[in-house]
């Protein structure tokens, strides 16, 4: 027999479904409002070389778009300008490890985007200096992640390069041979940097670096560098703890060269100097360049790591 | 014979409460059985047209009506629960495309359902004004709730408190409104959508506060050695998701075991609609069940119940139009003089016929006119009439 709750239950359901008529129609316009031509956007500025220079001169090539981004990338938060942009995108080439956590602030369609370091998981490195805190009853935590400079390993970079090549291809297959030539040029720079890399940390030996910032560690693993990592701006004057910090560190990490991510200020480096402490710039470019392109930028940081020698 | 016509045309209107009260008798009677049936038809077809566009459901294992219609309609007021690893060992069989729905709590009366961006486009939902939702904390109403709360894009929405005396539980969200979707004549309609992470932060499963490392949270830190920092109860957590705070809001636990009502499944065809079927076939806290089936057994029911209300209407009927005759009876003799003296002054026995025929003809035309009327008005405003009388 019908019961009470059943009776009730029906009515609700009927009240909520009437009026659905117009289903249909409805569906088939939003489907016809669907853009058609291919649109990739990066999340950093080394993603955006490769795919530029990966759909270089290939005319059914997607446009690939990366965002005016104020600052390091990994800090930032798109706007509302940026967030239709990145929704209306065909695919949205993530860093990974970490590089996008604006990711858990945004709603975008999972389905669009590719992760250019997810195949290479097992090769990223853990961060380890997080701070944990509590609050509330639901016991103690940290925000902690991985290191996501990736791009400072060639070899990395050329993994990610892959990665982002398969995505253009299967957003314009016709062309795959041609991307997969430009690929491959890509891929012998890339290279043609490792090697030379290689040479100059080799140069090193096992003598102590200091990095001003810890966005090195990808560069540290791929050249055996043995480096330690400060928390200091190139703009901004070293505190007092700061300076103390580093007396501290050079009796059992005696440094000659310290790589900075961006132009030190002068006080900065003659006080460095004044302990024997060259300071050298490699720029991380995670963002895009005033002048040249990645591998200049890359080429010339190699040329001032050399000169510090 | 107009003068008949005519002077039966009189009597009706100079015996007006008589004359109304048959009226509305015929009137109801007419019209109640052919309501009744048309709005369940109408209904049923609406439920059918939106269960049938919902291939698959996923969540956990109990009622299965009440998992379908929380899906399709947010109504229930304490759903069952799934974790979110439901969903991602759902997204890891790749037999279809999965969309997850949080919907549990209210903002104004209006349903908040988290979700993804998956949601509007299987739904066809179209931003009419303003933007998709972008930004964690910011969400995309119905037509019906921009139009009864009088909101638009920029403004915002206050997420309700899951009762009056929970002052330690969810704490409400203020949300930023991006867009208002275009009327579509459904459920969706009347509900609040948001990132499904937005009802995890207003469930209390994230949240935002000044920087516990920062020199500045002094006030609020209980204990700081080493690597481990305690925080008081004095720790203010923001109660709106800003560009300039957002950036401060995180998750606490593994997102593995946070909630979700459901799941939508959208396979591409029927062998992976059948694949997956068999996967949650002896699952013992999930089901996986066909909207459109459950619905069925629904509208089985609400078909029986129409039957029932129909049977009644018609035994209802069958003694209004007993009484009816017994009144135009009662009428003639009580008018025996009336129709003696039209015969009298050279009134055919005819003439007297069409006279009475014609009082019972304009009853039964006004009755049949106000029916019909009245069966438009109530299959135009059914919902809002029901709605009405629902929330009384």
């Amino acid at each position: 027999m019908i019961d009470l709750r059943t009776l009730l239950v029906s009515v609700v359901v009927l009240v909520a479904a009437c009026g659905d008529a117009d289903r249909q129609a409805t569906t088939a316009d939003a489907a016809a409002e669907k853009p058609k031509s291919a649109l990739v956007v990066t999340s950093n500025y080394p993603l955006y070389f490769f795919a530029s220079r990966i759909t270089e001169g290939i005319d059914v090539a997607p446009e690939i778009v990366f965002p005016d981004i104020d600052g390091d990338p990994a800090f930032w938060t798109p706007g509302a300008e940026q967030i239709q942009l990145l929704q209306s995108a065909d695919v949205v080439i993530l860093n990974g490890a970490g590089a996008e956590p604006w990711l858990n602030l945004v709603t975008l369609d999972r389905r669009q985007l590719l992760d250019t370091t997810a195949k290479i998981a097992d090769r990223l490195i853990p961060l380890e200096d997080s701070v944990r805190h509590q609050h509330g009853p639901e016991g103690e935590h940290s925000h902690q992640g991985t290191a996501f400079t990736t791009w400072l390993d060639p070899q990395l970079a050329i993994a990610q390069a892959q990665a982002l090549t398969n995505a253009v291809v299967d957003l314009a297959p016709a062309a795959e041979d041609q991307f997969r030539d430009n690929m491959a040029k890509l891929e012998r720079e890339l290279i043609e940097l490792d090697t030379r890399l290689a040479g100059i940390f080799a140069q090193l030996e096992d003598r102590p670096v200091l990095f001003s910032h810890p966005v090195y560690q990808y560069l540290q693993r791929r050249y055996l560098i043995n480096g330690k990592s400060l928390h200091w701006e190139p703009d901004e004057e070293p505190t007092t703890s700061d300076w103390i910090e580093l007396q501290q560190e050079l009796p059992a990490h005696r440094a000659s060269i310290m790589i900075w991510e961006d132009e030190p200020l002068q006080a900065t480096k003659d006080r460095l100097a004044a302990a024997d402490i060259r300071s050298a710039v490699f720029h991380p470019v995670a963002n895009r360049p005033d002048d040249g392109d990645f591998l200049s930028v890359m080429r010339a940081n190699a040329k001032r790591i050399q000169s510090s020698l | 014979m107009t003068g008949a016509l005519f002077l039966g045309w009189r009597y009706l209107a100079q015996h007006r409460f008589k004359s109304s009260i048959l009226v509305a008798s015929i009137t109801l009677m007419l019209f109640l059985p052919v309501a009744t049936r048309l709005l369940v038809e109408d209904s049923a077809a609406a439920l059918t047209a939106r269960a049938d566009q919902t291939p698959l459901i996923l969540g956990a294992r109990g009622s299965e009506l009440e998992l379908v219609l929380n899906t399709l309609y947010f109504h229930a007021e304490s759903p069952e629960e799934i974790e979110n690893r439901a969903f991602a060992e759902a997204q890891s069989t790749e037999f279809a495309e999965f969309i997850p729905i949080h919907s549990r709590f209210k903002a104004h009366g209006a349903a908040i359902v988290g979700t993804s961006l998956d949601y509007f486009d299987f739904r066809g939902l179209r931003v009419a004004n303003g933007r998709q939702m972008g930004l964690l904390g910011e969400c995309v109403i119905g037509a019906n709730v921009a139009a009864r709360l009088g909101l638009g894009p920029g403004e915002s929405i206050v997420s309700s408190p899951e009762t009056v005396f929970d002052i330690a539980g969810v704490y409400p969200l203020k949300m930023t409104i991006a867009g208002v979707l275009a009327a579509g004549g459904t459920a969706d309609d009347d509900a609040v959508f948001v990132d499904v992470r937005t009802t995890w932060i207003i469930q209390g499963l994230g949240h935002g506060h000044t920087d516990l490392a920062d020199a500045g949270a002094g006030a609020a830190v209980l204990s700081r050695r080493d690597d481990m920092i305690t925080a008081n109860a004095s720790l203010t957590q923001y109660a709106e998701i800003t560009p300039e705070n957002i950036s401060a809001f995180h998750f606490h636990g593994a997102s593995d075991t946070f909630p979700l009502t459901s799941v939508i499944a959208v396979p591409p065809d029927q062998k992976n609609a059948t694949l997956l079927r068999g996967r949650y076939q002896d699952s013992e806290l999930l089901q996986l069940v066909v909207p459109g089936n459950v619905l069925d057994d629904l509208l089985e029911t609400v078909f029986a119940v129409q039957n029932y209300v129909i049977l009644g209407l018609a035994i209802l009927s069958l003694a209004t139009v007993a009484v009816i005759t017994l009144v135009f009876l009662l009428s003639q003799q009580l008018r025996k003089g009336e129709f003696h003296t039209l015969l009298r002054i050279g009134a055919s026995k005819g003439y007297v016929a069409v006279l009475i025929a014609s009082e019972i003809g304009f009853v039964f035309l006004i009755s049949a006119l106000l029916a019909a009327a009245l069966t438009l008005v109530t299959r135009h405003y059914a919902m809002q009439i029901l709605q009405t009388f629902l929330t009384l």
